[in-house]
């Protein structure tokens, strides 16, 4: 896969995760419009979980956030080594660790919004 | 002439580390403010991507029920985590405007145009207009330190 | 005593009384088994107008004949004489003493690259870096290509590249790369600024061919904007400047 290519992905990601992060602040009182403590009561937290939108918004901040964060830390290890072994290894890693991150915080969201 | 030898010292042998080598690089000249917004935008993606698989992690526990959850917003209800999360909203503002500045350089002609470059030379893509939004990103990040402060500490 | 030239429009530094200078020069041949790098202080007479390449032929000339460095043009040109003067990348010939601050000044080699012998580095890598994007223009069909007619281009199409032929090849944007820093494989500011000169260039028909090295692991997008390589540039060539255009030629090639 060419870098080109990743790169429009992580474009794309970035712009996406822009806005889920600024609302997913907002929604959290970082920005004064909501109390902060009364978000993280369990009602409230569980309720967010069970309507569509918010559980969507939230999917979508974690899958854009887990690949930009990931692509970023796979440019960094891609300098300690030279090698097509090293760049294998970083890339196929990276890959897992985000499909494990993933894979968490999407089981939290179907458990919690499916969960009587 | 030998007598204009004023003296032979060992050189500093630099040592090869990994994280060594990573920061080594931000201190060398020439320090331009440029190179020191990657050090920055760096050390606050990593740590961001740290705190994202905690974050993931905690949020967790809302699928196990109420007691779970507030037993672990309870055990997290404490300064040492409100600073946490200060410096996680600090870092993810700069990280953010940054990252604009960043995004325009590469994709619109805030880089500058080629022309004819005529004595003295000004890198364009050093210029005024991507300095002034790495100011902006400062100012952004002092604010909201301010506000983070007044909302996780007051 | 202060003398200042007057000259219509142009800003006088006044010229240091003379006296001496201290040059701190890194001395080291590896090639000789147990060569340790060592920092040799020499009192070189500060004359008017001197450079730090006119300091290093003074104490070669007067002090110690076996001190090595590289220079050709002594005019900003050949790009020979780059080395590290008190930290920053610089051209010798090219950086007067008046404009340093203090009477100590610190030479050394380049960094990023293996140092031959004292001030002299191996461009070896470098100049393969180079090779690596084909820095020359590239027509459709076999090489070498048959050109029957002039390529013509109009002044337009020259300027859209035109800064970027400055470059002397002196290897002090690849020296203070952060990037070239950590990653020994990265191509680099002046491989990538080059490839784009061509790239940009109307003539070209080679952004194909150029394509799997500028778009690969350790091409044109692990710059990240540092702007290191602008700061030191002593040609105005801006790499920066060549790079984030290249990655947006890369990103319209779909």
């Amino acid at each position: 896969m060419r870098e080109s290519t990743l790169q429009i992905v992580n474009y794309v990601m970035i712009a996406v995760l822009f806005f889920t992060v600024l609302l997913h602040l907002a929604l959290h009182g970082f920005f004064g419009f909501v109390d902060y403590e009364g978000s993280l009561v369990y009602s409230d937290v569980v309720t967010r979980y069970r309507q569509t939108i918010p559980a969507v918004m939230l999917t979508v901040l974690l899958i854009s956030a887990a690949f930009h964060g990931l692509y970023g830390l796979r440019n960094i290890l891609l300098e300690f080594r030279s090698g097509p072994v090293w760049d294998r290894t970083v890339s196929y890693g990276v890959l897992v660790a985000g499909i494990a991150l993933v894979g968490w915080g999407m089981r939290t969201i179907v458990l919690t919004a499916m969960g009587g | 002439m030998a007598d204009a030898i004023v003296s032979v010292e060992p050189a500093r042998k630099r040592r090869k580390s990994p994280v060594g080598d990573q920061v080594r690089w931000a201190f060398w000249r020439p320090m331009n403010v440029e190179k020191l917004a990657l050090l920055v935008q760096r050390i606050s993606g990593l740590a961001l991507l740290v705190y994202l698989f905690f974050h993931v992690f905690v949020t967790g526990f809302v699928a196990s029920g109420g007691a779970a959850w507030t037993g672990i917003m309870e055990a997290l209800s404490n300064p040492l985590t409100h600073l946490g999360e200060f410096l996680v909203f600090v870092g993810v503002i700069f990280h953010g405007v940054n990252g604009i500045r960043i995004l325009l350089l590469e994709l619109s002609p805030l880089v500058g145009t080629p022309a004819r470059p005529d004595y003295p030379y000004k890198a364009q893509s050093l210029g005024r207009g991507q300095k002034s939004i790495l100011y902006i990103s400062a100012v952004m990040t002092a604010l909201a330190a301010v506000s983070a402060f007044f909302l996780l500490f007051w | 005593m202060a003398a200042t030239v007057e000259a219509p429009g142009v800003t006088q530094v006044a010229a240091k009384p003379p006296g001496v200078v201290l040059l701190r020069v890194y001395r080291h041949n590896p090639a000789i088994p147990g060569d340790e790098a060592k920092i040799v202080t020499i009192r070189v007479p500060r004359l008017f107008g001197m450079t730090v390449l006119d300091a290093l032929i003074w104490a070669k000339e007067n002090v110690d004949p076996s001190l090595a460095f590289r220079c050709s043009c002594r005019m900003g040109i050949c790009g020979s004489c780059g080395m590290q003067i008190n930290g920053i990348p610089k051209l010798a010939c090219e950086t007067q003493l008046k404009e340093l601050e203090g009477d100590r000044i610190e030479v050394a080699p380049l960094q990023n690259h293996p140092v031959v012998r004292d001030l002299a580095t191996d461009f070896t890598g470098f100049f393969g870096k180079h090779r690596s994007v084909r820095p020359h223009v590239v027509r459709a069909g076999a090489e070498p290509a048959r050109i029957e007619r002039e390529l013509l281009q109009t002044e337009e199409q020259k300027l859209a590249y035109y800064q970027f032929t400055m470059c002397i090849m002196c290897g002090l944007c690849n020296s203070a790369c952060p990037i070239a820093t950590m990653d020994a494989q990265f191509l680099g500011p002046q491989a990538i600024a080059q490839a784009y000169r061509f790239t940009a260039d109307s003539r070209d028909q080679g952004r194909a061919a150029r394509l799997p090295v500028l778009d690969g692991h350790h091409g044109a997008w692990r710059c990240e904007i540092a702007g290191s390589c602008s700061a030191v540039c002593p040609k105005g060539v801006d790499p920066a400047l060549g790079i984030q255009l290249m990655k947006r030629t890369l990103l319209r090639r779909r």
